[in-house]
């Protein structure tokens, strides 16, 4: 359904580029999830393959179209869903979404239906600008859903949401998901990665580091640990150990033989430690 | 499908406007400048008597005064009129009897010319019985079938708010689209910014009718002409939207816009200075599109004297609007997608 090759893209129209030569491909129903800190260059990606940002080098092709050469029709099929929450404020959340649908060409969802799936129903005759936050956030991944979109775009569609609200985008989204849309989602959030995507692919700095399923990259790349918890001199002290080094399990067994143990718990590795193993940096 | 989407941006931008209390504003300031044109600015200029005298005949014999210019040609004294358009004219022609000729601004009542003529001829013949020796000229013809003073100020009240509203309201409403970003939003739809913009034309256009259909009818009751009215606040109105459109795009927040805003206002305004005094009129006045916009607006207000309306002024804002509006939506294009 996508396809990107060899992309760059920099805002300055020097060698300082925001996206730098990436390349990936998603297949139709599939959710592809693009896992980096802030400022790795997601979002421009994202604008690029939906057509906000030109095409400075490389090739991009979105539901069998070149994205240089996209017109009105091609926005029938997408759905696009935003960081910042761009709604008109004077305007009520259904009027929002009453306005949007009328762009379309395509049957278009009932505004009161997505004000219902995304919790804003009792709010839908109130003006954007007496949303909270996470509300606006939610407004707009609602918009995203008025043309019944064939290929979504997700940029961070749960930061900044209470933990309750979190999951109810995230149920949509697997929900869509088995309806057989595309999906490309982007997020600095490795739980969000890890539960909601198909295949990851890691970004930083505008290079992708890697991609693969969750499960794959933690087989190839996770180490398992274990975390005990010993007394020594009367103090409790805490320690992270890689079944990976002898070192580590060389000491692991000396603490089991002194009988020092109070707790012991096996782990496993989270994205972001596979990220900072690649990496050498964290998500945030 | 088109239709459908220009449709609900005019919707849309009415509610904005109607939400940002524009049509309140409008209605209000409408309503301000009645009161104003029937209770504060007087039906004529009455400074007392004013003269600047071109004297022949040589036989004046009072000094120079505060009231009193005396010059020595009648290019002399057709300058002091331009310079105040308070002051009336006397020649004094050079003949047996002293044979005056009074030069108007036009502006006059008949009541001020009496007073003048009497006056006048009181002060350089032998009486009122002599009165046949003072001729009457008026340097600005078209405007000497009375229309009262304040009723004079219409047509430019018309071009300031009617027209020119939309000047200032669009920058107010374009920042606002781009501090919310929701052109953005608008660029992942199939809707184009032709229809986008047309929602902001549109309303702008109802706005200045509104003024219009208000200010007009009290000041003038039945005497305009409506139809050329509706249609040179329409074509007037798509101008100034447009061009302000234009200039909207290059900024993002009110105060980097204010100065420029009140520049692009003022330079439109330009042409009330060849309206109030008639002989200023430099090329580069005329060539500003509300220049023939202010011109249409005082035909179309007073159409008893000028006789038939000229629509032909009506083109050249016609085409520049058309330009500016096409200008506008490439750059709506151009900037949406840098964001
Ligand atoms: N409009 C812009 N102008 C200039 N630089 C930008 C702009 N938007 C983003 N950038 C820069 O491009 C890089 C990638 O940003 P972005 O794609 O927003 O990252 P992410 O979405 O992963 O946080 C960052 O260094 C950011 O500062
Ligand atoms: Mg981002």
């Amino acid at each position: 359904m996508i396809e990107v090759e060899n992309l760059f893209y920099s805002y300055t129209h020097d060698e300082n580029y925001a996206v730098e030569g990436i390349s990936f491909e998603i297949d139709e129903g599939e959710i592809f999830g693009f896992l980096g800190p802030n400022g790795a260059g997601k979002s421009t990606t994202q604008k690029i393959l939906t057509g906000l940002l030109p095409i400075q080098k490389g090739k991009a092709i979105v539901a069998g179209e070149d994205i240089t050469k996209v017109s009105g029709s091609f926005y029938n099929m997408i759905g696009v869903s935003f960081e910042q929450p761009n709604v008109y404020m004077k305007l009520s959340g259904y009027e929002n979404l009453k306005f949007f649908a009328s762009m379309f060409d395509v049957t278009t969802e009932d505004p009161y239906e997505l004000l219902r799936l995304v919790g804003l129903e009792e709010v839908a005759h109130n003006k954007a600008k007496t949303y909270s936050k996470g509300m606006l956030q939610r407004l707009v991944f609602a918009r995203s859903l008025i043309n019944r979109p064939k290929i979504w775009f997700l940029d961070e569609p749960v930061s900044g949401l209470d933990p309750t609200a979190a999951a109810q985008i995230k149920e949509l989204i697997k929900r869509k998901k088995e309806e057989g849309i595309t999906i490309f989602l982007t997020t600095h959030n490795m739980h969000v990665a890890e539960e909601l995507c198909d295949r990851v692919a890691f970004i930083d700095a505008g290079k992708i580091v890697l991609i693969d399923t969750p499960r794959n990259l933690k087989l190839r790349y996770g180490e398992r640990l274990v975390k005990v918890e010993y007394k020594s001199d009367g103090k409790v002290e805490r320690e992270l150990l890689s079944m990976a080094k002898t070192t580590d399990i060389e000491k692991l067994n000396g603490l089991i033989n002194s009988g020092k143990i109070e707790t012991i718990h096996s782990m496993e590795a989270s994205l972001e430690d596979i990220f900072i193993k690649v990496t050498g940096r964290g998500l945030l | 499908m088109m239709f459908k989407r220009i449709l609900a941006n005019v919707i849309k931008d009415i509610k904005l406007g109607w939400r940002g209390y524009f049509f309140l504003i409008v209605v209000g300031v409408a309503l301000g400048y009645f009161l104003l044109i029937s209770f504060v600015i007087p039906d004529e200029v009455e400074d007392g008597l004013k003269l600047v005298v071109y004297d022949k005949a040589e036989i004046i014999l009072f000094p120079e005064s505060e009231n009193l210019i005396i010059v020595g040609s009648r290019e002399d004294l057709e300058k002091e009129m331009k310079k105040d358009f308070n002051i009336i004219g006397v020649i004094v022609n050079a003949s047996e009897k002293p044979n005056i000729e009074l030069v108007f601004q036009g502006y006059e009542s008949e009541r001020t010319k009496e007073i003048t003529k009497l006056a006048i001829s009181k002060l350089f013949t032998d009486g009122a019985k002599n009165d046949k020796n003072v001729t009457i000229e008026t340097l600005n013809p078209e405007i000497s079938k009375k229309i009262p003073m304040n009723k004079w100020f219409l047509p430019v009240l018309l071009l300031m708010e009617a027209v020119l509203l939309g000047v200032v309201l669009v920058f107010a409403m374009s920042i606002s689209e781009k501090t919310e970003k929701t052109q953005t939003a608008y660029m992942v739809t199939p809707g184009k910014a032709l229809e986008n913009l047309l929602g902001k034309i549109i309303l702008f256009e109802v706005l200045g009718l509104l003024f219009t259909y208000i200010l007009t009818p009290l000041v003038l009751g039945t005497d305009a002409n409506y139809l050329f009215l509706t249609l040179v606040v329409l074509i007037g109105s798509f101008f100034a939207t447009s061009f302000a459109l234009i200039f909207a795009t290059f900024y993002d927040n009110m105060s980097q816009a204010l100065f420029p805003m009140m520049v692009a206002a003022l330079f439109f305004a330009l042409p009330v200075v060849s309206y109030l005094f008639p002989a200023f009129k430099p090329v580069i006045i005329r060539l500003i599109p509300t220049y023939p916009i202010l011109i249409a607006l005082k035909e179309a207000a007073f159409p008893w004297y000028i006789g038939s309306v000229n629509w032909q002024l009506l083109l050249y804002p016609l085409i520049m609007g058309a330009l500016s509006f096409w200008l506008a939506t490439v750059l709506y294009t151009k900037n949406a997608r840098r964001g």
